[in-house]
Parts: structure tokens; sequence; C-alpha cells
């Protein structure tokens, strides 16, 4: 019987299987075990020191402490992504070129900074992970201090009583001013009258014009500057312009992410209507919402409702579209790589009133994380200190500056295109404040996609959409 | 379920002892860190349970399987899904011929007959009526849509996996490297293999739609036309992981006695003789094996589809997971997730029984 | 086809047989080359420039080709830290599986032992529940004794598999009894058989788990995301997932290319390596006859 060859794959095997466990035995020294959430741990000792060193890599779990004893470390969750590597040491925020830069250099500066607390980063994930992990954390009892959260969830998590209330803490600040903030913002961050988060943001969808198209079917003013249109007929008139010109009327993602349903939110709206009536039932069959969608599928025919996220993107930038619908997160990016004479602007007003979508990135503080009044007051600094920032995001990404002081106090003047959508920050529509909202919105905009993509029957798609938002809400 | 072949006439006492012992260190991780939570999990079944405050629950007995399995206003009907229904009563025939050659027993035929009547004649006739619904509209779609993606898949793959480990089980170092790259696929994380299928079927942007214009062919819109859809799905999940039934029916064919095919052809046996009856009788364990963890793994598709069509367009492809994922996470009711969680698992249970008593029945 | 050549002339039939032979490699060798062309695609857009690739992703080969989405992978201070917390957590998760499996399906395939009937359904039975089912609990489980952020959070819950208890049983009660037989009737004990005997011979099926095992451990993605929440702990495939921005796939093509190739390129050397082994060992003169 032949023993050479499992010979030397036991004993290849022995040998892994020993260095293994041994590495994972030492290994595991290394990791700071997460029990610790809630406490203050002392151990972090001086971390991001301000002489701009820039090994961040020790910065989670070195014991090594020769700590000043009060040093207080908030564990701090949010998306974004990740670049701690990218800009270590970095302080001075006009250097950021990405969202994660510009929040990660506002980090590096509230740590470079003497006020004995410490912000620790935690988890990792791609986007759509998010809640994910934030659900899964708060289920198995270590949250964050901080953590980042949109609008849209914010009922979820506030109105299961997960979420210190802020009202006091407000308005004994001597930073915050909450009546600072637009309409939009302050509703993004209540509920029931109670405000539980502090807005950064407020990104909202606009409209991504090539101008050059609009010139050439000759539908700019004297100045040279597209006229909005006014009407849907008016936009379909457009349309039909810039179609003899050689070129596709319109563009979003009509399928990926939701964003169909989007505009189907804002012409709701501009109609006076709204997507869930006073006590929170859905209400997508409205008249308004028949409309609605009666005028997005005559739109579909003047734009490819086969395209996604990234071909429409690609087909706007490739200069083949004259308006694209997307949101605030990419006018810097198009600023930067449009070939063309590009304009953002607001979603126009085609019924009676200006709306569209909006959402905003709020800080939360959940309530586990906080009990302790030590930590209460350090997570409260750090927020003031993201509140001073507002200015600096907006100017970073493109979103929109939810302080009323910040928008009309000159700081953004330097920022391409955003007094072309300046009008955004009071118009947008936020989504309903219901418990449950998420699983809502997917069925919605899954039976709005049906109409454009497979040529599903609008009434129906309507009602269906109904009986299943209402499944969602009351689930 | 099946058992698995044991030697005839050992001491029982000792072998029970020694059974146990080389069990044990397996057993012991498997209790604690999978049968535990299954348990747990089985339980939060008859509970309403909420992910963010999950230390607070009410009972709420089988109302989360009423609310999954039934409805209001439900009716019947014998028109409803006839086609299906037609189809699974035909399974009577070969289970009848099994009688008639003596595999099956009497009472055999009776109970299955009575479970393809219960479901087939009866219970596929259920559905709302004009003014009912499911109370979970969500669930028998999805419900169906996995069945589809397993009956596509299955025989595929399987078949597939079949023929290129016959046409790989050769050595030298070509063929090795041809292995590679026909396994190659299984290597990639789902996030990166839903990232290059995107872009690959895009009509848009890319290779595909490229080579279809090419051809002359109009742009095909792969995920999102519905009777497209499920298909594509099966290919890209064809290409990903046929790689582990390549590698599973190549060591199974290792165990095939070289001098049973030196024979065959001393014989004059062509290759397709040989392949029915040297070959595929050998490859039985194999089979068996292969066949019931393809089907596992498909009626627990869920990573890709959820990336690539997010269960459209309007809910072709969400499958049972899907569902489940978005009721625990997304929903945060994470008693009703684990009653659907229980409810497909009693039917991978029951699949992989009758599969394990068909065959592997000659071995008993 | 071959009784249609006759035996009497073997210079024909060798020619014949090579032919065949040479025809199969040739067709195989094509079909391999369009199976793989999308991970070429892969490649090519790892290594092209990601504003390039906002307007147009179409070619084969690189656009405006760059390095610059690897170096940026590489210098990130975490990703070797990332890498090896991947080796150590895939390595011992695979070793200890191949060890717990191989006495499990021993145990199930050629030992006569009391609940057997009752402990193998129960074992498989494992592989039929959805894992999201179970998620919570077994995050519980950890969370309530601190024990998250550990190496051992990641590699104890996937070690006992019932994926490779069955494997290794099928694979196991395939071995001729006779063979056993003999080493009992010269009185070896069981674990001199089991250790002699079955694991030589069943190289093939130990392989196939481990690059199995090796494989999905490497590439699981929502444990570790939820368990190992300390950037330093990250394994390879949560870490670079860290590293996207929102819209990645639109705006960072390149860069998520790279990741995808560095992510994956060590499993295929690995199985590269290995799969020999698959096909090899059996040419131990079969047990029958």
């Amino acid at each position: 019987m032949k023993v050479n060859p499992i010979s030397q794959l036991n004993r290849l095997l022995l040998i892994l299987a020993a260095f293994a466990l041994l590495a994972a035995a030492c290994g595991s020294d290394d990791d700071s075990s997460d029990d610790s959430a809630v406490e203050s741990s002392d151990d972090s000792g001086s971390e991001s020191s301000d002489d701009g060193a820039s090994d961040d890599s020790d910065d989670s779990g070195s014991d090594d402490s020769d700590d000043s004893g009060e040093e207080v470390v908030l564990k701090f969750a949010r998306f974004f992504g990740d670049c701690e590597e990218d800009v270590a040491g970095v302080t001075d925020v006009s250097q950021a070129t990405t969202e994660c830069e510009v929040i990660q250099i506002i980090e590096n500066a509230f740590n470079a900074a003497d006020n004995g607390i410490t912000v620790e980063k935690i988890g990792g994930q791609a986007w759509g992970d998010y809640y994910t992990q934030l659900s899964t954390a708060f289920a198995g009892g270590e949250v964050p201090n901080v953590a980042v959260m949109h609008q849209h969830r914010l009922p979820d998590f506030a109105g299961r009583g997960l979420l210190m209330p802020l009202d006091d803490a407000f308005a004994s600040s001597d930073v915050i001013d909450f009546s600072d903030y637009t309409g939009p913002a302050q509703a993004a961050a209540s509920l029931d009258g109670s405000a539980y988060a502090l807005p950064f943001d407020l990104h909202a969808s606009l409209w991504h014009i090539n101008v050059d198209i609009y010139e050439a079917a000759g539908l700019t003013d004297g100045d040279g500057n597209p006229v909005m249109p006014t009407s849907t007929d008016d936009l379909l008139a457009q349309c039909e312009a810039i179609e003899a010109a050689g070129s596709q009327c319109f563009a979003h993602d009509w399928f990926e992410f939701g964003v169909g349903a989007r505009l189907f939110l804002a012409l709701v709206q501009q109609q006076g209507g709204t997507l869930a009536d006073a006590s929170g039932v859905a209400t997508p069959d409205s008249d308004e919402g028949q409309e609605a969608l009666r005028f997005l599928n005559e739109l579909a025919a003047h734009s490819d409702p086969q395209q996604g996220y990234t071909d429409s993107q690609s087909a706007f930038l490739n200069g083949e579209v004259a308006i694209l619908h997307n949101g605030t997160w990419v006018v810097d990016q198009y600023s930067r790589e449009a070939g063309f004479n590009y304009l953002a602007t607001n979603v126009p007003t085609l019924y009676s009133q200006p709306s569209t979508w909006g959402d905003s990135h709020m800080w939360v503080l959940p309530a586990a994380a906080n009990e302790d009044p030590a930590m209460a007051a350090a997570s409260i600094e750090f927020l003031e200190f993201l509140y001073d920032n507002i200015e600096n995001w907006a100017i970073g990404t493109g979103h929109i500056a939810p302080r009323t002081s910040v928008l009309t106090g000159g700081a953004l003047d330097d920022a391409p295109q955003r007094d072309s959508y300046a009008d955004t920050a009071s118009n947008a529509g936020l989504v309903p404040a219901v418990e449950g909202w998420a699983g809502a919105w997917d069925a919605l905009a899954e039976e709005l996609n049906a109409t454009w993509v497979t040529g599903k029957e609008q009434g129906a798609a309507l009602s269906d959409a109904a009986a299943r938002m209402n499944e969602e809400l009351a689930g | 379920m099946g058992q698995p072949v044991t030697n005839a006439g050992a001491p029982v006492v000792r072998s029970t002892r020694s059974g146990w012992a080389f069990l044990a260190p397996f057993l012991v991780v498997y209790l604690l860190f999978v049968l535990y939570p299954v348990v747990q999990a089985v339980w939060m079944g008859f509970y309403e349970r909420d992910l963010l405050t999950i230390d607070r629950r009410s009972w709420v007995g089988v109302d989360n399987y009423r609310r999954m399995l039934w409805g209001d206003g439900l009716t019947w009907q014998l028109g409803t899904m006839w086609p299906w229904r037609v189809v699974g009563l035909f399974a009577f025939v070969p289970a009848f011929r099994a009688y008639r050659r003596g595999a099956l027993s009497i009472r055999g035929l009776v109970g299955l007959g009575a479970v393809l009547g219960l479901v087939f004649a009866v219970a596929l006739g259920i559905h709302p009526g004009a003014d009912g619904r499911w109370s979970d509209s969500q669930f028998w779609p999805s419900f169906g849509n996995t069945l589809v993606f397993v009956i596509y898949s299955t025989p595929v793959i399987v078949g597939v996996g079949l023929g290129l480990a016959l046409a790989l089980n050769q050595p030298g170092r070509f063929i090795g490297l041809l292995r590679t790259l026909f396994f190659a696929p299984y290597v990639l994380s789902v996030a990166v293999l839903t990232l290059i299928w995107a872009f690959l079927l895009n009509p848009q942007l890319g290779l595909i739609g490229e080579l279809w214009a090419a051809l002359g062919l109009e742009r095909v819109s792969w995920l999102t036309d519905p009777n497209l859809a499920m298909p594509t799905i099966v290919v890209v999940t064809l290409w990903w992981t046929v790689g582990f039934n390549i590698v599973l029916f190549l060591a199974g064919l290792q165990d095939i006695d070289r001098s049973q095919y030196e024979a065959a052809s001393l014989d004059g046996a062509n290759g397709w003789q040989t392949f029915w009856y040297i070959t595929l009788p050998g490859l039985k364990r194999t089979m068996l094996l292969v066949v019931v963890l393809q089907i596992i793994a498909s009626f627990q598709i869920f990573g890709q589809v959820f990336i690539l069509t997010r269960g459209g367009p309007n809910g072709a492809t969400r499958v049972s997971i899907q569902h489940i994922y978005e009721s625990a996470f997304r929903d945060a009711e994470l008693g009703y997730a684990s009653a659907m969680s229980v409810v497909l698992f009693v039917v991978m249970v029951a699949v992989s029984a009758l599969q394990f008593r068909f065959m592997q029945g000659d071995e008993q | 086809m071959t009784a249609a050549v006759n035996l009497a002339r073997p210079e024909a039939l060798r020619r014949h047989r090579q032919w065949r032979r040479w025809s199969l490699y040739g067709f195989l060798g094509l079909a391999a080359i369009v199976w793989v062309l999308p991970l070429l695609w892969m490649l090519s857009l790892s290594l092209s420039d990601n504003e390039a690739l906002v307007r147009d992703t179409t070619s084969l080969v690189p656009v405006d080709p760059t390095f610059d989405n690897f170096t940026t992978l590489l210098e990130s201070g975490r990703t070797p830290r990332w890498f090896w917390n991947s080796v150590v957590v895939t390595v011992a998760t695979t070793v200890l599986t191949l060890v717990l499996s191989s006495m499990a399906g021993y145990a199930f395939a050629r030992i006569p032992f009391r609940g057997k009937r009752i402990a193998f359904p129960v074992v498989l039975a494992g592989l039929m529940v959805p894992k999201e089912a179970m998620f919570i609990p077994l995050f519980l489980i950890f969370a309530d004794v601190g024990q998250h952020n550990t190496y051992q959070a990641l590699v104890l819950p996937r070690i006992a598999a019932p994926l490779g208890v069955f494997i290794m049983t099928q694979f196991f009660s395939a071995i001729p009894a006779e063979i056993e037989e003999a080493a009992v009737v010269d009185g070896a004990s069981r674990g001199t058989i089991f250790w002699r005997i079955m694991l030589p011979m069943s190289v093939p099926a130990l392989t196939a788990l481990g690059i199995f095992t090796f494989v999905l451990t490497w590439n699981d993605f929502l444990w570790p995301l939820v368990s190992a929440t300390d950037p330093d702990n990250f394994t390879i495939t949560t870490g670079l997932a860290s590293r996207q921005g929102n819209f990645a796939q639109a705006n960072a093509l390149g860069d998520l290319m790279a990741q995808g190739v560095f992510a994956s390129a060590p499993l295929l050397v690995l199985f590269f390596v290995f799969q020999r082994q698959v096909i090899r060992g059996i040419s131990l003169g079969g047990g029958g006859k």
C-alpha cells in the first residue's frame, strides 16, 4: 500500500494545523474583546496625537497606556467607507477628495483636539449592510455610542425607544441651535415632536442638465441658461425638441435603487398629496399617485427604462442625455468629469408646489450606550463638533447643508453649482415618518418598476402597492 | 433517512463505544454551535420577537404559521394551476411501476398516493377569491420561485458537472490546468461574482450586449425580462458552482475499479455502454451525495439573486431565503422569519428523505 | 466508434485514439477559454482607470491601463493584517473541519453503533437549516460570553460541518470492507485502521472537502461582518468591503475588481496546487476483484 502521498499530505496538514492553532491562540490575545462597549475604557492612552503621527493602526486595543485616567473612548458607527489609512494624520478638511475622506478628517481633527475623548470607528461594511450590522448590534446589546442613520430609518429605532432623546441636550448646548435647521431637517430629526438626531445633511434628488443639448434643442434663454419646464406638458414638449436634436431626453435609474419611486414621491408631493395619510396608512393609489404614475410612464417613453444606475450615469457623462435625475452626491464628480456645459438644478415644479425626494444623514445616540452621564456628555460633545463641521461636509460632498445660517452665510460660495440647487434645501420632501417604512418602500418600488419595465397595468400596480405597503407597515 | 453501509458481524458493544468516541468531537461542537441555535430558532417561530428589542417577546403559538400559509377569503377551484397539478399527479405512474416491480410496498404506494393526492389534487387548488388575499402576499410566490429554481438548476448543474468531470478525469499538466480553469469561478465571493455578471449582462455596458450587437441581434435585457431572469440566474449559478460538483464527481470516479474499464474495452464496449453500465453504477454513492447537496443548495439560494435582481422584475426572482432575510433584518420580525425557516427546513428534509429512499434504497 | 476500428490493426487504433484525445483536448481548451472570459475581463477591469470605466466597460483590454487600483489596495496598512486574519481563520477552520468530519464520517460509514440511525439524520439535518435563521441565536451565544472580535468566534461555528460529514461518510463507505476486515483480523484497533487505512485511501475526498471548506470560509462575509467589528479584526472580505464608498460599482469599478482579484488569487493558486490530489491516490491496486 502506497503511503507516500498521504504521509506528505499528513505532514503538511499537521504542520498547518499546529501553525494555525498556535497563531489563533496567540492572535486572539491582541484582539480587543468587545464586551466593554458601554464602559469608558481607560486603556486607549493618548492615541492620535496631534503632531501628525500617522500610525493609526495601533488605534484599537493597544494596552500600553500611560493613560490620563479620564480618556473616554466613543464607539462610532458609520457608513461612507473606510479610508483611515488614506488620510491618516490629516486634519485639514480642505484636502478631502471623497465623502469618506471628509468625515474621516473630521474624526481625525476631533481626536487631535485636546478634549479627553477619542473616537473609534467600529464596523466595516459596504453600504448595503450597514443596517444589518447595526440591527445585529442592537440585538446583541453592544451598540455604538454615536451612529449615523437615515431619516427613513429613524422611526424604527426611535419608535422603539432605542435612541436617546436629544431635546434637553440641544437646549442646554452652547453650540447647537436646533432652530437654525431648515424645516425639512427639523422634521427629519424628530418623531412625535421630540428630536432624536442631529441632521448632518439633506441629500436630495436633483436634475443634472447637459446645457449643450438644451442649447442645440433651442431651449435656452438669452443668457444661455436652460429653461426649466413648468408643467408636465411643457416637459414633454421639451423632450420632443431634444429628440429632434438627436439626443435622449431623460434618464435615471429605472429599476436598480428605487430612483423611479423617488420621482414618484416627488410628483405626488408636487400635487399636494402624500404617500401615507395621517394615521400611517399607505396611499399610493390616491388620485395624485395615479396621475404621477401615468406621467412617469409617459416620461419613460422619452427615456430608456432598461437603464439602471450605472448606465444612466454613463450615458449622461458620455453626452447622450439631456436630463439625468440623480442626487446631490455626484455634483462634484460631474463638475470634474463632464466634458460638456453642466448644470445641477432643482427638480422643476411640474404641478402646483415645489418638492423633490430627500433624505437626511443624521447622527443618533443609542440609549443603551449612553446611560452613563459621562459617556452621554462625551457623545454630545462629539455631536457639537459635527454640528460645527456641517459646512465642511456640504462643501466636500455636494450634499445640502441643513442649517439656514450655513446656507445663507456664504461659506458655500466657492463650491461648484451650490447656488443652482439651493432651493432644494427648503423643497426637499421626506418620506413619511412611519415605522416599517423600509419594507413598504421596497414594495412600492417593485410595483412601480413593474409598470415601466414589464408593462404591468398601472391601476393594478397601485392597488397591489397599497395592499403590500400596508401589509409591511402592519406587520 | 438513509443508512450508510456498515460492516456485518463486528462485535457491537465495543463498536458502540468506539463509534461514539469517533463521533464525539464533532458532536460536541455540533450540539453547541449548530443544534442549539437551530432549536432556538425553531422555538422562536412560536413567538413574535422583534430583532431590535430582542428581550421583549410574546407568545403567538401558530399565528406565524397561519400568517405565512393562509389568508382571508380563500376559495378552492379545480382549474387553478391545473398544468402543475396534472404533472404532479403523473408522478404516481413511476411509483406504481415500482410497486409492480416489487421495489415499493403496498403501504409505500398508498402513502405516496395519499401525499400526491393531498398536495396536487387538493392543496394546489386553494387560492384567494375575489375579495380575498393571502396574509403574506410574498410567501407563496417566493416559495414557488424557489421550487422553479430547484427544478431548473438541479439537472443542469449536476449534468454539466458530471460531463466535465468525465472529460477532466485524466492525469497531465494540461488537464490539470483545464480543471483549474473550470473550477476557477468557485473561488469568487458572491460580491465579486455579482459585480462581474451585473456588468456582463448589462445590455449597454456589457460584453454580452456587445456580442449580441455584433451578431446583429437586438440587445436583450437578461435580468429585467420576467421570462429570462430566472434562467439567467441559473446560468450564473452554474458558472459559479459547477466546480463543486466537478470535484466531487472526480473524487468519486477514482473509486471505480480500473480493471472493470479494461475488461469492458476488451469486450468491445463503446463509450456510451461503458458509461451506462460501469461508470454510472460506480458513481451511485457520489451521485446521491451530489444530487442531495445540489438540491439543498438550490433551495437555499439567496446571495446572487438578491444582489443581481433584488427579487425582481416584479418579484419574478424573489426566493424564499430573500423573504426570510428581509423579514428578519429589514422588518425586524425575527419570530416570523424563524417560522418560515422551519417550513423551508421541513420541505428540504422531506425531499431529501425521498431521495435517500429512492436512490439508496437498494443498498439496504 | 472503437468497434468500427479493426483490432487487428493496432496502428490505426492508436492513431484513432490519439486523434480523439487531441480533439477532446482542443474542444475542452476552447470551452475553458470561453468559460474564463468573465475572469479575464475582471482582470482587465482591475487594471483600468476608475474614471475611464465610468464611461466604458465593454473592453477586454484594459482602458487607460494602470496599476493604481492595486497599489491603493496594498498601501492600506491594514490589508496585510486583514489577509493574515483570513489565513489564520481559514486554515484553522479547514484543518479542524477535516479532522472532525473524517472522524465522524468513519463512525457513520464503518462502525456499527447504537444510535447511529438517529444520529446520522440529526447531523444531516444541520445542512438543511437556512443560515439566516440560525444567525441571530448564534450571534447571541457569543455576545453573551463576550467572545466577539476573536478568532474563535470566527472558527468554532463553522467546523462542525454536516457537509463534511456527509462527504466523508459517502466516500468512506466506498472503500471495500475486506481491507478493513483484514486489518481487524490482524488485531488493529479502530484508531490504527482509521489512521493508516481509511485516511490514506480517501485522499481525493479529503482534498475535495479541504478545498471547499477553504474557499467557503475565506469568502464568508455576513458572519465576520457582525462578529468582528473592530477594524483590526476584519477578514480580507469584510476589510476590502469596508473601503467601498456608496455606488462604488458606478464610480470605482477598477478598485472593486482589483479587490476581487486580490482576494481570489490565493484561492486559485491553492486549488491549482492541490487539485492533483483529487485524482491521484487510487492506484492502490483496488481492494476488490
